[in-house]
């Protein structure tokens, strides 16, 4: 069963080939938006309850510029209702976000998180740590919220973030 | 009794270094272009940064219309909770994010908001900065703003191609660290090289930090309503070093402050203040 689950959900077009498939956000055109109603379609095929391993969700924007990256270890089916409230729960992801250069910016841990497919937004109700992909930034909370199509994240307080200053010489003496 | 140039005189021992550039009108026109009610802080002439300026508003509606969407469109208005900015407040993350030399470690209340179409953090709610031996907190808001990573070399010169087979190829991360502006109830205490207390307070204030310098410098400025400095302590009549005390009463007041190194050099305008000063008790004379 898990196997089955497993080859249904490779057959995802958001999970092919993730460096050619471009997954569309949701300002895209009637048919691009079609597209996207038939994936989530898809998913809503999946039973509650069913287990997925190793999911990678690549978000591109119009201009086929990287957004975001999902990866989950392992997702749980939670709510398999068909109108807005599909909900998978995910264990061990991370999210990468990008800049507008397509350059990491951020890359965040957490241990478990809500998915909502309509709305393809990440809720981590656990704790939640964001490095700054050049080591100067990292950042600490207890749960966030992201959006993987526009690459805006919050991350909810309390929250603790950390800068790292380049080391300068000390003024002398005159 | 005018007192200014005794408050001269006194701040003389902390100037004995060559002091930073007399503050200007200038100075002044581009602290309210920053700190004023704005939805982001100036970005400057940087050709990296137009186009972000540009996107100003387009910016602040994404930041509404995401917290709309992810259901948080009360986070900014709602009543604050008891906030990290307060000392008894336990830190949360039981010493992982301690200040260090080379750090500065932000904790706020209500939340960090970040944008992959920008080059700022906001941090929502009540805000405390640590580090370089200051220590400042705000009531309302907090924004970080970032020069834009530099791309490596090796980066590129790699052809588009090359660069988009990989989802992971390329590191930017947030970038050098330019300027916070604060608001709301701003406070900076601290310590001098001599062990004096520092502080310094008003309701907005701006923090800006050198690039890549020969000398470690940072800026903070204050001006407008309530702005209240003190060095030492006035109120201790055990103090052996000379101490004061100022509150502004004019709404045009301003008092600038730059950390070099261990040291602080701080200028303040030149009328519009209440000033108390404490003088350390006189030694008996010597027969």
């Amino acid at each position: 069963m898990k196997l089955f689950l497993l080859l249904l959900i490779l057959t995802l077009p958001s999970c092919q080939e993730e460096k050619k498939q471009a997954k569309p956000n949701m300002q895209k055109e009637a048919n691009t938006r079609d597209t996207n109603e038939k994936e989530k379609q898809s998913l809503l095929n999946v039973p509650a309850g069913a287990v997925i391993e190793n999911l990678v969700l690549p978000y591109y924007n119009d201009n086929r510029k990287k957004v975001s990256l999902l990866t989950i270890k392992e997702v749980t089916v939670a709510n398999d209702a068909r109108i807005d409230k599909t909900i998978l729960k995910g264990e061990n992801l991370k999210v990468w976000l990008f800049d507008e250069d397509g350059a990491i910016r951020s890359t965040t841990v957490i241990s478990s998180a809500d998915y909502l497919i309509n709305k393809e937004q990440l809720v981590a109700k656990s704790e939640v740590l964001m490095v700054g992909s050049d080591g100067k930034f990292a950042a600490k909370s207890k749960g966030g919220i992201f959006s993987l199509t526009t690459g805006q994240a919050i991350l909810l307080g309390p929250a603790t973030a950390q800068f790292k200053i380049p080391q300068k010489k000390d003024i002398e003496a005159p | 009794m005018k007192l200014q140039p005794l408050i001269l005189i006194t701040a003389i021992p902390l100037l004995f270094a060559a002091p930073p550039p007399r503050v200007t009108d200038k100075d002044l026109a581009r602290f309210e272009s920053l700190v004023s009610p704005k939805e982001r802080p100036n970005l400057g002439t940087i050709e990296s940064y137009q186009k972000a300026e540009a996107r100003n508003q387009a910016t602040a509606k994404r930041m509404v219309d995401f917290l709309n969407s992810a259901g948080q469109a009360t986070l900014i208005s709602q009543t604050d909770a008891p906030a990290p900015s307060q000392d008894e407040i336990e830190d949360p993350l039981e010493g992982l994010f301690e200040p260090e030399p080379d750090t500065l470690v932000i904790s706020c209340s209500k939340g960090i908001y970040l944008d992959g179409e920008s080059y700022e953090i906001d941090y929502l709610g009540k805000v405390k900065i640590q580090g370089k031996g200051l220590t400042m907190t705000c009531d309302k808001q907090l924004k970080a703003l970032f020069y834009p990573p530099e791309k490596k070399a090796a980066e590129k010169k790699l052809p588009p191609e090359e660069a988009n087979k990989d989802p992971l190829a390329k590191f930017g991360g947030f970038g050098e660290l330019k300027q916070f502006t604060a608001g709301g109830n701003v406070r900076v205490n601290g310590k001098t090289q001599d062990g004096q207390k520092v502080y310094m307070g008003g309701d907005n204030a701006l923090y800006e930090m050198s690039k890549e310098g020969d000398l470690e410098n940072s800026t903070i400025t204050f001006r407008g309503k309530k702005i209240g400095f003190m060095m030492g302590d006035v109120t201790n009549k055990t103090n052996t070093a000379t101490s004061y005390a100022m509150t502004s009463v004019s709404d045009d007041a301003w008092i600038k402050a730059v950390v070099r190194g261990q040291m602080l050099f701080v200028e303040w305008s030149p009328t519009g203040w209440l000033t108390k000063v404490g003088l350390p008790p006189q030694a008996p004379e010597k027969k």
